[in-house]
C-alpha cells in the first residue's frame, strides 16, 4: 500500500470513527472552534487596533495652547521658532473664533453650551504637524511648560503611546489565552481519540495480531484528531467572518469600527488559523498514542 | 521450525507460567498442547507470536531468534504465521470479506489478487456465501472459520490456535478440527492448544502436555487422516 492509499484508508477509517461517535466528536470540534474563535477575535482586534493606531499616529497633532493676551508678534516669533525645529512640517494658528466653530462642527449636540458665552471661551492655539522625527520637538516640548504665554500642551503621541501599550498588553494576553485555549482544544481532541482507541481496543488487538504495523494501527486515530482540528478551525473561521460581517452592519462608534472592524484577516492569517486547528488536532491525535496504555504501547 | 531452549516465563507477583521448557517442533507437524487451565498453554503460544517475551531462555522460529527481534519487526513475524483464538478476535464492524482481506489490503496487494486470495480462502473454510455478513450475523462456528480464513489468507507456514473450539458445541468443534486437519494435510504446521481430550486424541499428531508451566509429556499420537477422522466440515 503506497502512501496515498494508506492516507485514503486512514481518512475513511477516521471519518467512520467520527460518524459513529459523532456526539463526542462534535464536542471536541466545538471546543476547538470556540478556542480558535476567541483566539481569532483577539488576533483581529490586535491587527485592527495596531492598524488604527498607526493611522491615528499619522494624523496625530501637537497643540500648544497660548494665553489670549499674547500679542501677534509674540505668536509669530513662537511660530517661527517651531517651524525651525527639525521634524515640524507645518504650524497652524487657530484663533478663538475658529476653535469655537470647530467645536460646533465636531460636537453639534453640545453647541448650546457655547450660547452662554458672549465671546469664544477657547484660547489661541498652534497646531503642529510633525513628520515623524520627534527628537527636537520632544526636547522643545519638555521646556515649553515654563515658558510665559504658553498655558498648556496637548500631545496626541502621549495617548497613542498609552493605547499602544494597551494594544501590546492585549496582544500578549491574547497570545497567552490563545495558547491556553489551543492546549485545551488539543486535550479535548486527545480525550475523544483516547475514547476511540478504548472503544476499538479489540479491533486494535486484532489488527496487531495479524501483523498490522503501528503505522496502520495508529494512522486512523491521528487522522481522526486532524479532521476534528481542521473542522473546528473551519467552523471558527466561518463564525469569525459572520461576526465580523454582522458587527460591520451595526451602528457602532467610529473608534470601535476603526479599532476592531477595520479589515478581516488576510488569506495568510486565515490559513494560519486553519493550520493552528490542524496542529492542535494532530497533537491531540498523537497524545493518546504516545501513552503506554493497555491499548497502545 | 520452532525451538524453545530452557524457556521460562514468570508474570508479575511470581506467577510462573512456563518453567524451563525445551522443545523442538518440526515443520509440517500437527502438535496439540494439552494441560489444565493455567498450565501455560496460552503463554507457550503467546511467546511464539511475540505477544510476550520470555523471562529466561531462547525461542527460535524459522531460524530467527525472537529474543533479538526488535519490537518494530514483530508485525513482520506475525505475518508469517496465522493465529486463531477462542474468542475469534474479529473486527465486529467489518464484513467477513473485509476481515479476511484486511492484511492483504494493508500489505498493498492489488484488488484483483486480493479477491482471488479471499475467494479461494473463504471457499476453503466453506464461507463463500457469507462475504457481506458481519461477524454478529454468523454462528460461533462460522465466526471461527472467518478467523481461520483470516489466518490462512497470507499462506502461512505455521498456524497457532489457542483453544479454537473453546466456545463451540461438540459438533461445531469437530467441524473446526476437521478444518485444521485439512489445512495441516496441505503442509501447514499446526500448533493447537486444547483442553478437550477426545479432540486431541482424534486429530493430533504429537501431544505436548504442560503442567504448572512444566513440559511433563511429549508423545507421538500417530498421523490421522481425513478419512479416519470422521465427519466432514460443518
Amino acid at each position: 500500500m503506497n502512501v496515498f492509499q494508506a492516507l485514503g484508508y486512514f481518512a475513511s477509517e477516521a471519518i467512520g470513527n467520527l460518524v459513529r461517535g459523532w456526539r463526542i466528536s462534535a464536542l471536541a470540534v466545538a471546543t476547538t472552534a470556540l478556542s480558535l474563535f476567541i483566539g481569532g477575535v483577539l488576533l483581529l482586534a490586535g491587527n485592527n487596533m495596531a492598524r488604527a493606531i498607526e493611522s491615528w499616529r499619522s494624523d496625530a497633532q501637537i497643540v500648544v495652547y497660548l494665553d489670549n493676551d499674547l500679542t501677534d508678534d509674540e505668536i509669530a516669533i513662537l511660530t517661527e521658532e517651531l517651524l525651525e525645529l527639525p521634524g515640524v512640517d507645518r504650524v497652524i494658528q487657530i484663533g478663538p473664533d475658529q476653535a469655537r466653530e470647530r467645536f460646533r462642527e465636531r460636537f453639534p449636540e453640545l453647541g448650546e453650551i457655547l450660547l452662554e458665552f458672549e465671546r469664544s471661551p477657547f484660547p489661541i492655539s498652534l497646531e503642529i504637524e510633525a513628520n515623524g522625527d520627534r527628537g527636537a520637538i520632544d526636547e522643545w516640548l519638555a521646556g515649553v511648560s515654563d515658558r510665559p504665554g504658553v498655558s498648556a500642551v496637548d500631545d496626541d503621541a502621549e495617548w497613542l503611546e498609552s493605547l499602544d501599550a494597551v494594544a501590546s498588553a492585549a496582544s500578549a494576553v491574547g497570545l497567552l489565552v490563545g495558547g491556553i485555549l489551543m492546549g485545551a482544544a488539543a486535550i479535548s481532541i486527545a480525550s475523544v481519540v483516547r475514547l476511540s482507541t478504548f472503544v476499538y481496543r479489540k479491533e486494535i488487538a486484532a489488527m496487531r495480531l495479524i501483523g498490522a504495523t503501528e503505522f496502520f494501527v495508529r494512522g486512523p486515530f491521528v487522522v481522526e484528531g486532524l479532521v476534528q482540528g481542521l473542522a473546528g478551525s473551519c467552523l471558527a473561521l466561518g463564525a469569525l467572518w459572520l461576526a465580523f460581517w454582522g458587527l460591520g452592519r451595526l451602528d457602532v462608534p467610529w473608534f470601535v469600527r476603526d479599532a476592531l472592524l477595520g479589515s478581516f484577516m488576510t488569506p495568510r492569517q486565515a490559513l494560519a488559523l486553519l493550520a493552528l486547528g490542524g496542529t492542535a488536532g494532530l497533537v491531540g491525535g498523537l497524545i493518546p498514542l504516545r501513552e503506554r496504555s493497555g491499548v497502545f504501547g | 521450525m520452532i525451538e524453545f531452549f530452557n524457556v521460562s516465563k514468570i508474570y508479575p507477583v511470581n506467577r510462573v507460567a512456563l518453567a524451563d521448557v525445551t522443545v523442538r517442533i518440526e515443520r509440517g507437524q500437527f502438535v496439540v498442547l494439552a494441560g489444565s487451565s493455567g498450565a501455560g498453554k496460552s503463554t507457550f503460544l503467546r511467546l511464539i507470536y511475540r505477544a510476550a517475551v520470555p523471562t529466561a531462555g531462547q525461542i527460535v522460529v524459522n531460524g530467527r531468534n525472537l529474543g533479538s527481534l526488535p519490537s518494530k519487526k514483530v508485525p513482520y513475524l506475525r505475518r508469517t504465521m496465522g493465529v486463531v483464538f477462542q474468542d475469534f478476535s474479529l473486527i465486529e464492524r467489518k464484513t467477513v470479506w473485509d476481515n479476511v482481506t484486511f492484511l492483504p489490503k494493508i500489505l498493498g496487494v492489488d484488488a484483483k489478487t486480493r479477491r482471488r486470495l479471499a475467494e479461494r480462502t473463504l471457499e476453503r473454510v466453506g464461507l463463500q456465501r457469507h462475504l457481506d455478513s458481519y461477524p454478529a450475523q454468523l454462528s460461533g462456528g462460522e465466526q471461527q472459520r472467518v478467523a481461520i480464513a483470516r489466518a490462512l489468507i497470507s499462506k502461512p507456514d505455521l498456524v497457532l490456535a489457542d483453544e479454537p473450539t473453546g466456545n463451540l458445541d461438540p459438533h461445531l468443534s469437530r467441524g473446526i478440527m476437521h478444518l485444521f486437519s485439512e489445512i495441516h494435510r496441505q503442509g501447514t504446521t499446526i500448533l493447537l492448544a486444547s483442553h478437550d481430550p477426545e479432540l486431541r486424541r482424534e486429530f493430533g499428531e504429537r501431544l505436548l502436555v504442560l503442567d504448572e508451566g512444566r513440559l511433563v509429556a511429549d508423545e507421538e499420537l500417530g498421523r490421522r487422516t481425513l478419512s479416519t477422522a470422521g465427519a466432514g466440515l460443518e
